[in-house]
């Protein structure tokens, strides 16, 4: 069957009211928290994720990819209206969106980024179906060639570790240490449990992830006294047909880039939309409007960042391979719900696959058709206090941490890493790169030691298969890449000031 | 003027000192995990065993601790957006969340979830969000039954219910 058939059957499965209507309460309920100040996609859907568990796979993932959109949106609702992103890809958007508003032009920016951000998904979906032929060919991966792909994965920490390698690699480093307690992989030996009966599996991926993501989000956000929202009149919610004119070239260029960033994972969204912005204002015949309002500041960017949202899922459909703490919370749910992202996942479970990736194009036509009239309602909500969300959201939490497996173990554990996650925050280790380490940790082990096992203990077996000894170069050069960045970064920002004086 | 710089030299002085404990205590971690490691035995007939990786991480930890406690200075000089020392009034909300969620941990048994869950949020809605006593009530009761009856009856999820006879009466 070709992917289109495969799309189109994924559809059938889809377009149901039931699924409609999981994909309908993902969208609003990832705007309801994505609009939170400083609440990204990550920390919505690890907040959300409980709402998930009674519900099947197929209806499961849909809603929590419904979430990561949702989310994503709502976080460009703030940036616009407060300054305020709620990811760092969405800083790119405050520097134009937000000058937008103050102009009272926040309707048409909005819309455009709404737009963009839909045109953005959709390109992202069409290279997504065009590279799902990769998880076929991964189907002939031995533990060599495992290895070799989370050593590869290991090598994007570097992408993931923000202004400091040295921190994100001790993030990586904690990551592989919260994975160890349980029983060893391949002995069955029990390690680091402490005598409990309750370590013997192994701390529960999707309590620690809402630790370290949610509750530490939560108490960085409280700890200081939260800015107040400052609601601003929408006024026009349509864009003009020159907004329009003006923001098809930006939202062409965005799709591209953005896919093209994804699909090199671990690149920072904040890096894609960054380069967007820069080159619209490279290419725009107006650059002197740029930082005081200029539409097309918003529509690549917005672009940029959605079309790379999807394109960074391949890795983890097409491979397995969680390369962003969206992607790691969304291996999650996959997890809980008996499914294996990756070639087996469209061997074996080809429907629900392909009912997902079908889900993704309804629930972007779902959130376009909702984003423009629902931004009076989301100021609305923004004047809520603070400290009384926070003390709703954590008492969801609670509930969620309990219902994974009712018991209080759990709860024990979200506490535990959100305080560890909230301490990590206050000395800068970024939390990514241990979200992706706890992932890969106990695969890479067990796939080296079946390696050598097979092997007769000789290191060759990594070499001699070809696709091992190319993913391991590939690490190889991610990890040069990374140690030439800063070099390569001062070039950037010298260009882009040489641009912006002239 | 001075005033200034001498707070920011303060500021500063106080992340390369946070950095350099940050350092230690992953160091430590570091050479706990490798001493467990070595513990479990890294090689049986000479084949990498339960201990090797361990021993290898912990290494590589300590190794990695080492160079953030040597490195402190030159990685407090580009604070990120949450190295804030917390305000009175964020310590207090940090205290109470803590105290909250112990308690919610100590009293789920004995009083339910209903009865746990309205307390917890009451105490926070009152402490944090300094809410009228009579809103926190109502809605901390209110969030409570609604979300058990839709976790426990909607999404078939068993919610803990009460050991006291009032509670326990009502089915909660």
């Amino acid at each position: 069957m070709s992917g289109i058939e495969s799309l189109l059957g994924g559809f059938a499965d889809v377009l149901t009211p039931a699924n409609l209507l999981m994909a309908l309460l993902g969208c609003v309920l990832g705007m309801l928290v994505g609009i939170l100040p400083g609440f990204g996609p990550a920390a919505a859907s690890a907040l959300l994720l409980p709402l998930t568990f009674a519900l099947g796979p197929t209806a499961a993932i849909i809603v929590l990819a419904a979430i990561l959109y949702g989310a994503s949106y709502g976080g460009t609702v703030t940036a616009v209206l407060l300054n305020v992103p709620g990811e760092a890809s969405s800083v790119a958007t405050t520097l134009d969106g937000h000058a937008m508003a103050l102009r009272g032009r926040a309707g048409p920016a909005l819309s455009i980024a709404a737009i963009g951000s839909f045109v953005g998904c959709i390109f992202g979906l069409a290279g997504f179906v065009a590279a799902v032929p990769l998880s076929r060919f991964a189907l002939s991966f031995g533990p060599p060639e495992f290895f070799a792909i989370t050593v590869f994965g290991f090598s994007l920490v570097t992408g993931l570790a923000g202004s400091s390698l040295r921190k994100g690699l001790i993030s990586a480093a904690l990551g592989i240490v919260i994975a160890l307690p349980g029983l060893d992989p391949v002995s069955g030996q029990p390690r680091f449990t402490f005598g409990s009966a309750e370590l013997i599996d192994g701390l529960e991926f999707v309590a620690v992830v809402m630790g370290l993501f949610g509750i530490s989000e939560l108490l960085a956000t409280i700890d200081h006294r939260s800015k107040s929202g400052r609601a601003l009149p929408v006024g026009r919610i349509l864009p003009t047909g020159e907004d329009l004119r003006r923001s098809v070239k930006p939202i062409a260029r965005g799709s591209v880039i953005g896919f093209a960033f994804g699909l090199l994972p671990g690149t920072p969204g904040a890096a894609a939309s960054f380069m967007s912005y820069v080159t619209e204002k490279r290419f725009s015949k107006r650059p002197e409007e740029f930082g005081k309002g200029a539409v097309e500041g918003v529509a690549g960017p917005e672009t940029t960042n959605n079309s790379m949202a999807i394109s960074g899922m391949i890795p983890l459909f097409a491979l397995g391979l969680p390369t962003s703490a969206t992607t790691v919370i969304m291996l999650g749910a996959f997890t809980i719900h008996g499914l294996v992202p990756g070639p087996l996942l469209f061997r074996d479970h080809p429907d629900v696959a392909w009912a997902i990736i079908a889900s993704m194009f309804v629930g972007n036509v779902i959130l376009l058709v909702l984003n423009i009239p629902l931004v009076r309602i989301w100021i609305t909500f923004l004047k809520i206090p603070y400290p009384m969300l926070y003390s709703f959201v954590l008492g969801f939490m609670l509930l969620g941490a309990y219902s994974l497996s009712n018991n209080l173990f759990n709860v024990g554990v979200m506490l535990v890493f959100g305080l560890v996650g909230y301490l990590l925050r206050k000395v800068d280790i970024p939390l990514a790169p241990m979200a992706l380490t706890l992932v890969l940790g106990r695969l890479m082990e067990r796939s080296f030691r079946q390696s050598m096992a097979m092997s007769g203990d000789s290191l060759t077996v990594f070499i001699s298969s070809p696709l091992s000894a190319t993913l391991l170069a590939v690490a190889a050069l991610a990890l040069v890449y990374s140690a030439l960045r800063p070099v390569l970064q001062r070039r950037s920002r010298a260009a882009a000031a040489f641009i912006s004086q002239h | 003027m001075s005033t200034a710089n001498e707070s920011e030299s303060v500021t500063s002085t106080s992340r390369v000192a946070l950095n350099r404990l940050a350092g230690a205590l992953v160091c430590l971690l570091g050479v706990y995990v490798a001493v467990e490691g070595a513990n479990y035995g890294p090689l049986k007939a000479g084949r990498p065993s339960a201990g090797a990786f361990p021993l290898i991480v912990g290494v590589g930890l300590a190794l990695l601790g080492v160079s953030l406690v040597v490195g402190a200075e030159h990685e407090a000089t580009q604070p990120g957006e949450d190295s804030y020392v917390p305000d009175r009034r964020g310590l207090r909300s940090l205290l109470a969340t803590l105290a909250g969620v112990v308690g919610f941990m100590a009293l789920l048994g004995p009083l339910g979830y209903v009865g746990t869950m309205s307390l917890f949020l009451a105490f926070l809605l009152l402490v944090v969000a300094g809410t009228r006593k009579w809103v926190a009530a109502l809605a901390a009761v209110a969030f409570s039954l609604g979300t058990f009856y839709a976790f426990s009856h909607g999404l078939g999820v068993p919610l803990p219910r009460s050991h006291l006879l009032p509670l326990a009466l009502l089915g909660l």
